[in-house]
């Protein structure tokens, strides 16, 4: 045997080297991330801790009860009432699922009909020059108008009920939705477009394969802000136009000074707006973003 | 004529200087008053500044003004010390009060003096004209609110109650809940079938021909002795420290009283300017509507029986609140 062969058996081949340091380098990583993730969870956790006991500090020392009920308080008011095992008589007409589930139908449905029509247009204006000069300032003249200041229009329009307040959060939600996918498509980088003319690429296949998946993380942004605002404009919907839903809920509890129900009521909306987005722009993001393989901004 | 001497003008001098008392004698007192503004309700503040009741009782009276159905606010600022007296709306100092008695603190308000008794209307669209009222409670019919907690809905359904042995749950109608300034469009485009609410909006939706009077609480419709619809209220603790302040801002409020029951019509100008609405509108408001403010220990007992104890079947009101005292203290007004 010789010495070349000796040295050949007893070393690793370079691949082998490669893959080995490799693998190390990924459970490092993998290590790494899981650290960080706990780090954050726990930073995240004793952030929220120490609020919410500032807040049982504050609201009982200070004797505050009334107008900051305090955590332990709010937070068996909201356990009663999801499991309609009420403390005190309930005094907002159906029970807190009907009012979600009301709020959530009219979020939802205002924020696919803006989606329908705010992202082809914005994709359309983005791309035609001609066409954002006549458009453009119709769009810009609207978009200063507070969505609240639709409500008496759309009661007059659309009476009171569903639809009035669906077409404020509809107004409330198209413009984000409009201007962030209108600059995603007005920001192409022209080399794309152009290379793929080269290869043929006419207007639907240029729409499909370049122009939406280069504007894709715009319009994630302009749905993860435009659902932020559905939520928003939800509840100052329902304060002034329907006697269903959250916001409702809200009106009528500042009518009866509880507190405690305020918050709930606010709370109730910060979950059910987190879980929205993770479900609706979270999904959507991932599903887009893998399959095209773009980063989101 | 005698001399005066130098020990004279000395000793008048420091007299003077070491008795701010004699000085503050001649200052008005402040109060600071909210008022729903504009409102046809709340005129009699009107009354009291432009006929000098204030000036007369040596008050400086300070006006917060709160818009229309914001009264929830106004007993809020009072509640925080912001306000010394505070006019508009009714059963929001009860609320309050009994919000304050369960959680074991004593109430902070006191509703010192009323105003517009009876002043609740159902009007209902041209299209339904029954000539009593058990001829459509079984009809499906959509009667606006202002919400849910509306004092006209507490104060219909104390009638149906007391008049009809009904309970609210046993009549057919829908109660949606819309702002008064958009029952008369809703009313105009069919969307609803009446509303129950107050001045101006019942005299609006007349002259504009979007619907009829049916019932009016103040002319007996609703039961007879209707009580007061507005509240005047305050502070129990400014009470306890200024009751002398506070019972001559009553005394100026009953002279302001005196002032329109002497002549309604001639305060239509000011009303009009009060109240923000057409001469027209608020000459016909005025025949039913009555601003003068006081209120009696039988009328706020009335009050209670009648709207007080539905509100606590409902839930809204604690059953430990008791009307006197956690409610009223009519000790100020000079009856």
């Amino acid at each position: 045997m010789d010495a070349r062969t000796v040295s050949d058996s007893s070393t690793p081949a370079p691949d082998e080297v490669n893959a080995g340091a490799e693998e190390k380098l990924s459970a490092y990583g993998r290590a790494k991330r899981r650290r960080e993730r706990l780090r954050k969870l726990i930073r995240g956790a004793i952030g929220v801790a120490f609020v919410l006991v500032l807040w049982q500090v504050m609201a009982v020392a200070y004797n505050l009860q009334q107008i900051l009920p305090p955590p332990l308080t709010v937070a068996r008011n909201i356990y009663n009432t999801l499991t309609l095992n009420y403390e005190q008589r309930w005094l907002y007409g159906p029970n807190i699922y009907e009012h979600l589930l009301s709020s959530f139908a009219r979020a939802i449905a205002g924020f696919s009909i803006a989606a329908a029509f705010a992202i082809p247009l914005g994709l359309y204006v983005g791309r035609f020059r001609a066409v954002r000069e006549y458009v453009d300032p119709v769009i810009r003249s609207l978009y200063p108008i507070p969505g609240i200041a639709w409500i008496p229009l759309a009661i007059l329009w659309f009476g009171l009920g569903n639809t009035a307040v669906v077409f404020v959060v509809f107004i409330a939600e198209f413009f984000p939705l409009y201007f962030n996918t209108e600059a995603g498509a007005r920001n192409i980088n022209p080399i794309l477009v152009d290379a793929a003319r080269c290869f043929g690429a006419k207007r639907l296949m240029l729409l499909r394969r370049v122009i939406l998946p280069a504007s894709i993380p715009y319009i994630i942004t302009g749905m993860r802000i435009a659902l932020g605002g559905a939520w928003r404009m939800i509840v100052a919907g329902e304060m002034l136009a329907s006697q269903s839903g959250i916001g409702s809920i809200l009106m009528e509890s500042r009518y009866q000074f509880r507190a405690a129900d305020l918050m709930m009521a606010m709370i109730l909306i910060s979950v059910v707006g987190y879980i929205t987005e993770r479900l609706i722009v979270g999904t959507l993001e991932k599903k887009t973003t893998e399959r095209w393989e773009v980063k989101v901004l | 004529m005698a001399a005066i001497s130098r020990r004279t003008v000395l000793l008048s001098a420091s007299a003077f200087a070491f008795t701010p008392h004699a000085v503050r004698a001649v200052d008005p007192d402040t109060v600071r008053f909210g008022v729903l503004y504009p409102n046809l309700t709340t005129v009699i503040h009107a009354i009291a500044k432009k006929t000098g009741a204030y000036e007369r009782h040596n008050l400086k009276v300070v006006e917060t003004r709160f818009k229309s159905g914001q009264t929830v606010e106004g007993v809020e600022q009072l509640w925080r010390g912001n306000l010394d007296f505070y006019m508009g709306g009714a059963p929001e100092v009860p609320r309050l009060n009994s919000r304050l008695v369960e959680s074991g603190s004593p109430p902070a308000l006191a509703v010192v003096s009323g105003a517009n008794p009876g002043h609740t209307s159902l009007v209902l669209s041209n299209k339904l004209q029954p000539k009593v009222i058990d001829e459509i409670l079984k009809q499906p019919l959509r009667i606006a609110v202002s919400s849910l907690s509306s004092v006209h809905l507490a104060f219909f359904r104390g009638y149906l109650r007391s008049e009809k042995k009904l309970e609210l749950d046993a009549i057919s109608w829908r109660f949606p809940g819309i702002d008064a300034g958009n029952m008369l469009p809703a009313l105009l485009t069919g969307q609803i079938d009446g509303f129950l609410h107050s001045e101006p909006t019942t005299t609006l939706a007349i002259v504009n021909n979007a619907g009829h009077l049916f019932m009016q609480a103040a002319r007996g419709d609703m039961g007879a002795n209707p009580p007061p619809a507005t509240f005047m209220s305050a502070r129990r603790d400014y009470i306890s420290q200024k009751p002398d302040v506070a019972k001559r801002f009553l005394r100026a409020i009953f002279d302001a009283n005196e002032a329109y029951s002497r002549a309604p019509a001639e305060m239509t100008s000011l009303v009009v300017e009060w109240s923000g609405q057409e001469d027209k509108i608020v000459a016909a408001a005025q025949e039913r509507m009555n601003p003068t403010t006081s209120l009696t220990q039988s009328q706020a007992q009335k009050w209670w029986d009648f709207i007080g104890t539905t509100m606590v079947e409902r839930g809204e009101l604690s059953p430990k609140l008791r009307p006197f005292p956690d409610v009223f203290d009519l000790s100020l007004q000079p009856l």
